[in-house]
């Protein structure tokens, strides 16, 4: 009996030690390098958070876009599913969030240029903070002393002028003037260069400036 | 002496002017261009609401909660694209032929008609075996004058060449006739 039980504790796993036992990933303080790395080996932990890291930044530049809820939602969906499904080819050329952007804008121009006759907005709600911001206050005071204007007319009318132009034009203007993006960053997305960003800027402010002149 | 820098310039480089990235020389150049050209402090007055004005744009909002469910909801898609079946498999899928069993076996019994037609078709016309590709012309290895006349290729023959003459051509014989002799009855 007694042999019996060496044997069976022989060949008990022996217990794991602190070290050997593994560790739970603190995914929000790694690289986004260090995350493609370990999606690429299949964990799905590690691009849910690469997911969660910008998932609000690509789903703003899809609604400006689209000025619609409904369409952004979908698009930023499907460029992460399209990201997942390629990280294998990815290799790291560009950091991963100008990737998962380039994707989501090319995506974003194609549907817009596959449904040019789409004329459905459906408008997010402005967050009530607006009426404090500077440049809001600032341009209200030009703008309300010629006639009355409300922020929703406003928010309507400055997203149907965005809608009149042009998908690579409205890209680059949401890109540097909503998001805050630098000429070389929108270079690197659109895949063109530093003088293109420039010019289609300075044309698609043009072309705005005469569709708002009522309100500059 | 500094050159006058024209409007359209002026009005390319004031985000470059805004973001520091001018050489001083040419943002001083344009400070000086937007001091003395009164169309151009106008422009640059539009240009400034019109950012001011698409700033407003940062302020929309998805509606509360919208991005709790966001890493949810990819998983779900990415579960139901998994599933979905490859472009490949989808056109297989559209181009099969959906026949009644019935006619299943007539739509066989075609196939094997129209097949079995075919191989008689090659067994009773067989391709011709020689190729159709016209014969090479021969080789010219040796002197044209050391061939016989037969073997001369046609177009080894100069046009302005004289005919060349044989051992043969020289001697004067009368050909035999080869004509059978009339025969008197």
């Amino acid at each position: 009996m007694n042999r019996l039980r060496q044997l069976a504790q022989r060949f008990q796993p022996a217990p794991a030690s602190a070290a050997a036992r593994p560790q739970p990933v603190d995914f929000a303080h790694e690289e986004d390098e260090a995350l493609v790395a370990r999606a690429q080996r299949g964990e799905v932990k590690a691009f849910d958070e690469l997911v969660n890291r910008y998932k609000q930044r690509l789903y703003a530049a899809a609604y400006h876009m689209t000025g619609n809820h409904e369409d952004a939602n979908d698009l930023v969906q499907d460029a992460f599913i399209k990201a997942y499904r390629s990280l294998h080819s990815f290799k790291g050329q560009s950091s991963f969030y100008t990737w998962i952007y380039r994707i989501t804008v090319n995506r974003t121009i194609n549907f817009l240029k596959r449904n040019k006759q789409r004329d459905h907005a459906s408008l997010n709600d402005m967050d009530a903070s607006v009426e404090t911001d500077p440049d809001y206050v600032e341009l209200m005071s030009h703008v309300t002393p010629r006639r009355e204007v409300g922020l929703n007319e406003l928010q309507e009318k400055l997203n149907e002028a965005i809608q009149k132009l042009s998908e690579e034009h409205r890209a680059v203007v949401i890109m540097h003037d909503v998001q805050g993006m630098t000429h070389a960053d929108i270079a690197k997305v659109m895949g063109c260069s530093e003088g293109t960003v420039r010019s289609r800027l300075f044309y698609a402010r043009q072309q705005l400036q005469g569709l708002l002149s009522d309100y500059l | 002496m500094m050159r006058h820098m024209d409007c359209q310039t002026a009005q390319r480089m004031y985000d470059d002017l805004v973001d520091g990235r001018l050489a001083e020389p040419l943002a001083a150049q344009l400070r000086r261009h937007l001091e003395e050209c009164s169309d151009c402090r106008v422009q640059r007055q539009r240009a400034m609401r019109l950012q001011q004005l698409l700033a407003i744009k940062r302020y929309e909002q998805p509606p509360p909660g919208y991005f709790e469910q966001f890493v949810a909801e990819f998983h779900r898609r990415l579960d139901a694209e998994m599933m979905r079946p490859r472009w490949w498999q989808r056109l297989a899928e559209s181009i099969r032929v959906e026949v009644q069993p019935v006619w299943r076996y007539g739509l066989a019994g075609a196939c094997g008609a129209a097949l079995a037609l075919g191989l008689l078709w090659q067994v009773y016309h067989p391709a011709p075996a020689m190729s159709r590709a016209a014969p090479a012309r021969p080789m010219v290895s040796a002197p044209v004058s050391a061939m016989p006349p037969a073997a001369i290729p046609p177009m080894a023959w100069h046009p302005d060449a004289s005919r060349p003459q044989y051992v043969l051509d020289r001697i004067n014989i009368t050909p035999a006739s080869y004509e059978t002799a009339r025969v008197r009855f």
